[in-house]
């Protein structure tokens, strides 16, 4: 009963030091990002996906002769479907964080990663802003657990671009 | 005299206040029946959504599902027991592939975890005492009182049930009963030196500590992390020896003797835990035993052949990636575990589990100090961790933060228990009809978890990586080569050989190590499972010369990518590596079937598809005749009766280097020839294949109807993927 005595107030207080580091964390995070933006939560908020072409409804372009060499294809993405989709929560030189539908995924950037808009058009890693929704293709690498390195990522939305759009 | 003391400790009357306030309730038949209850419970739900084989889940699943079977060493920190204990498994069970019976193996210690979760709680839990004026009154009524206390009895047994199975079917714990990995296995290890902590907590005989420190040794062989736990269980085990009750008056009433009494016995379970460890670790004896098997780059660099050898592939592996966050970022880390842990147990149990660690402080002091030192470090290492699947490090915090719900959900009921006697004080405030209503709601609980996480865990369907190998060894022509990621990340293709010998004619060059040369694969024709040109990055990359850098690299069969595995799976192509282009370009086409679909960036002409029957698993050949109108992303998915098959780039990828070297205009037609592997999950029947066009995100139109497929189902799943191999074991 004496031992009690002496082990109930040092682990209330390491109680409360654990209440009031978790309510801290939650609260600085809450100040930068709100309580809906940013992070918080793991699970990606995709948003609704964008419009998809329809087959057979868009008119055939007749080729003409003026500009009919492939000169200027888009690169091409890696085949197959990409590594992961997340939105951005934080982004800083050598790696990428981003809301993923699995969690939090951490991404390797390298000097050899591009980086490109959903249109093909190319774009740099300063473009990125924090909760851009993303697209990656990448190559697993086995390092501390495992990392996946990025070959291409893809913005496929920007929350700021959005805002900009007509209603 | 150690073992004297050790019996003067053992023998304590029982009615001893100190030796009360302290005991654990103990196990009975009774709890081992309802553990192994809770163990069937679990086992049965993750068996029915275990992965058949192979899996990307964990992208070292394929390592450690062959490892074992073949007795080599496992990636970083080697996982001995790990190893040892997934060869009896690959051994002794007579079905399914190794692969599946490894997986199995995650399936059955993970639920053993649970079952022994529940017996933990239940020790841990305070048993509930009658105070002076309940015994009389039982006295009195004593059927009503046994009916009571039988009525508290199955309520707090309904309460450790309840967060064993809610630790069972959490979302993170659950993903990994079902594949070849080591966090399930860890959980058992865990719950099992806990077990026996408490084993020897209640007897005090060394056997139990020896037996403990054994089995905390033995659980580095399935996570290193564990050896974080040492200071907590150390503080633990030092508390407990201190907190002994006073030996019995006939022996002794000195208090000097029983200071000694008690550093003895200190000296001598120091000594038995000592021994203990010592034999739980000797199995890294297996790293240089076995380092000459090690394959891998990495690995490779911190080969486990000298004392700084293993300390590198151990304690010291992957030092830029631990403590890897400025302190800044801190808050940041700490909330994405706070989410985790609402992942698993929703915003309730959070509640519920800070309410039990104030109910355990109170009611069990150095318990408290036990678990909860554990679940700090496991925290704080792990926060602070760069890793791509960062969750399943937290799996022992949630192991931990179930016992602490379990005390937030008694003390509640110990709460509304005394608020009811304070109010109607007449009254018999834990009648059983009560206590079992409320033990059956509680149990309720545990479907919510099950229900939430059955879609994302379901795993029995991931046939993928199977089906796709077992076509790449049918179409690969004698003596091929096959280039594959080096080490770890190749072991999807090395399976097969290693435990199979399947196509021992095809030389894989990375199996033996990562550096094959030019020379190996001189004379064979090429072929690749990886980006061998681009894109090939890592420990596990190929060496700079294997290949040159102008070749082509032409899909021949792509793989299925089902979409809900998004974020953990690479993409299943094969591809044949060629000095010449590819035939793109045609002049005239003349396709069996005849569509002339605008999808805008292109026109589909037409398709062949071969042949039209297929066996579920098997593949079919297509190739889709293509006019180009514009030089537009145009982004393509197959689907058979809706269900998606792949996805891939008109081209590609290639058309910006053909048109450049061999010229591709406008108007003009290409075709796109590939084998697709029909998944073996597709059930038997007529099916229609349809061709859409898809974003990146999955975002899909109807699709375009290209031609009706008839599936067969004539071979079994597992005799179709062996259906090559030798030797089946």
């Amino acid at each position: 009963m004496t031992l009690n005595r002496v082990l109930i107030p040092i682990g209330l207080l390491v109680l409360i030091c654990m209440l009031v580091i978790g309510a801290f964390a939650i609260g600085v995070y809450v100040g930068e990002r709100g309580w809906t933006q940013g992070g918080g939560q793991a699970q990606a908020d995709v948003g609704p996906p964008a419009q998809v072409q329809q087959p057979n409804i868009k008119p055939v372009l007749p080729p003409s002769g003026a500009g009919n060499q492939i000169q200027d294809l888009l690169p091409g993405l890696p085949p197959g479907r990409p590594q992961v989709i997340g939105r951005i929560l934080q982004i800083s030189p050598n790696v990428l964080e981003l809301a993923t539908s699995d969690g939090l995924r951490l991404v390797q950037l390298t000097s050899d990663t591009s980086y490109q808009e959903a249109d093909g058009s190319s774009i740099t890693l300063q473009d990125l802003k924090k909760r851009d929704q993303v697209a990656v293709f990448g190559t697993f690498v086995f390092g501390d657990s495992t990392q996946l390195q990025a070959d291409v990522i893809v913005r496929l939305r920007s929350p700021e671009n959005e805002q900009l759009l007509p209603p | 005299m150690v073992t004297n003391m050790t019996s003067n400790f053992t023998d304590q009357p029982s009615n001893h206040h100190d030796h009360q306030a302290l005991s654990l309730t103990s196990i009975n038949i009774n709890e081992l029946l309802i553990a192994s209850g809770v163990f069937l419970a679990a086992l049965v739900v993750y068996a029915i959504t275990l992965t058949p084989s192979l899996s990307y889940l964990s992208p070292d699943g394929s390592e450690l599902a062959t490892v074992p079977h073949v007795l080599g060493l496992a990636h970083s920190p080697g996982y001995p027991l790990y190893t040892w204990m997934g060869f009896l498994f690959s051994h002794l069970l007579p079905f399914g592939d190794v692969a599946h019976r490894i997986n199995l193996m995650s399936a059955v210690l993970g639920a053993m975890g649970v079952g022994i979760l529940y017996l933990i709680t239940r020790q841990l839990l305070p048993t509930r005492k009658a105070n002076p004026q309940q015994k009389e009154r039982e006295c009195q009524e004593n059927r009503k009182s046994k009916f009571t206390r039988n009525g508290s009895l199955w309520l707090d047994r309904s309460i450790a049930v309840l967060c064993a199975l809610l630790f069972a079917f959490s979302k993170d714990f659950w993903s990994q009963t079902g594949i070849a990995e080591v966090y399930a296995p860890n959980i058992a290890l865990i719950a099992l030196t806990l077990l026996a902590l408490f084993l020897w907590e209640r007897t005090h005989h060394l056997g139990a500590f020896f037996l403990f420190a054994l089995l905390f040794g033995l659980s580095m062989g399935t996570h290193i992390s564990n050896l974080g736990f040492a200071p907590a269980l150390a503080l633990f085990t030092l508390l407990t020896i201190i907190a002994f009750p006073k030996p019995p008056s006939n022996i002794s009433r000195s208090t000097s003797t029983n200071l000694t009494s008690k550093t003895l016995y200190l000296v001598g379970s120091t000594i038995a835990g000592a021994l203990g460890f010592l034999l739980g670790i000797a199995q890294f004896v297996w790293l240089p035993l076995k380092a000459s098997t090690l394959n891998d780059r990495l690995m490779l660099r911190s080969a486990p052949t000298s004392w700084e050898g293993i300390y590198n592939y151990t304690l010291g592996a992957f030092p830029n990636f631990k403590f890897a966050f400025p302190l800044t970022a801190l808050p940041d880390r700490l909330v994405v575990y706070i989410n985790l842990l609402r992942e698993q147990f929703g915003i309730p149990g959070i509640i519920l589990g800070i309410i039990g660690l104030f109910v355990l402080l109170f009611r069990r002091p150095r318990h408290y100090f036990l678990l909860v030192g554990m679940y700090l470090v496991n925290i704080w290492f792990f926060i602070q961790y760069r890793a791509f699947d960062i969750e399943v490090f937290f799996i022992p915090a949630h192991f931990l933060w179930a016992i602490f719900i379990a005390f937030g959900i008694w003390g509640c009921f110990e709460g509304i228990r005394a608020l009811k006697k304070k109010l109607i004080p007449n009254r018999n405030v834990s009648g059983s009809f009560t206590c079992v209503l409320f033990s059956v709601g509680l149990l309720s609980f545990s479907l919510i978890p099950l229900n939430l996480n059955w879609k994302s865990n379901d795993l029995s369907l991931d046939t993928a990586i199977n089906d796709f190998y077992t076509n790449v060894w049918e179409l690969l022509p004698a003596n091929a080569a096959l280039l594959t990621p080096g080490g770890v990340f190749g072991y999807d293709a090395f399976y097969w050989q290693l435990v199979y010998d399947i196509r021992p004619d095809v030389l894989l060059p990375t199996l033996p190590g990562p550096n094959p040369s030019p020379k190996d694969i001189t004379g064979r024709k090429l072929y690749a499972t990886t980006q061998a040109i681009q894109g090939n990055l890592g420990p596990g990359a190929l060496p700079q010369n294997l290949v040159q850098p102008d070749w082509w690299q032409i899909p021949v069969l792509i793989g299925e990518q089902p979409g809900a595995q998004t974020g953990r799976r690479q993409p299943l192509f094969l591809y044949y590596l060629s000095t010449s282009p590819p035939e793109l370009k045609i002049t005239n086409p003349q396709p069996q079937i005849r569509l002339n679909a605008d999808f805008g960036a292109a026109k589909l002409l037409g398709i062949d598809i071969t042949p039209t029957e297929v066996e579920s698993g098997g593949m079919i050949g297509l190739v889709l005749y293509w006019q180009l109108q514009a030089p537009q992303r145009l982004r393509l998915e197959t689907s058979l009766s809706g269900q998606s098959l792949e996805q891939h780039e008109l081209g590609f990828g290639l058309l910006n280097r053909y048109a450049q070297e061999v010229g591709l205009k406008m108007g003009e037609v290409i075709a796109e020839r590939y084998y697709l592997v029909i998944p073996s999950t597709i059930p038997p029947g007529e099916h229609v294949l349809t061709l859409g066009v898809v974003g990146l995100e999955g975002e899909s139109d109807q699709g375009l109807e290209l031609g009706s497929l008839q599936v067969l189902n004539e071979a079994g799943t597992f005799e179709h993927w062996l259906k090559l191999a030798p030797l089946t074991r």
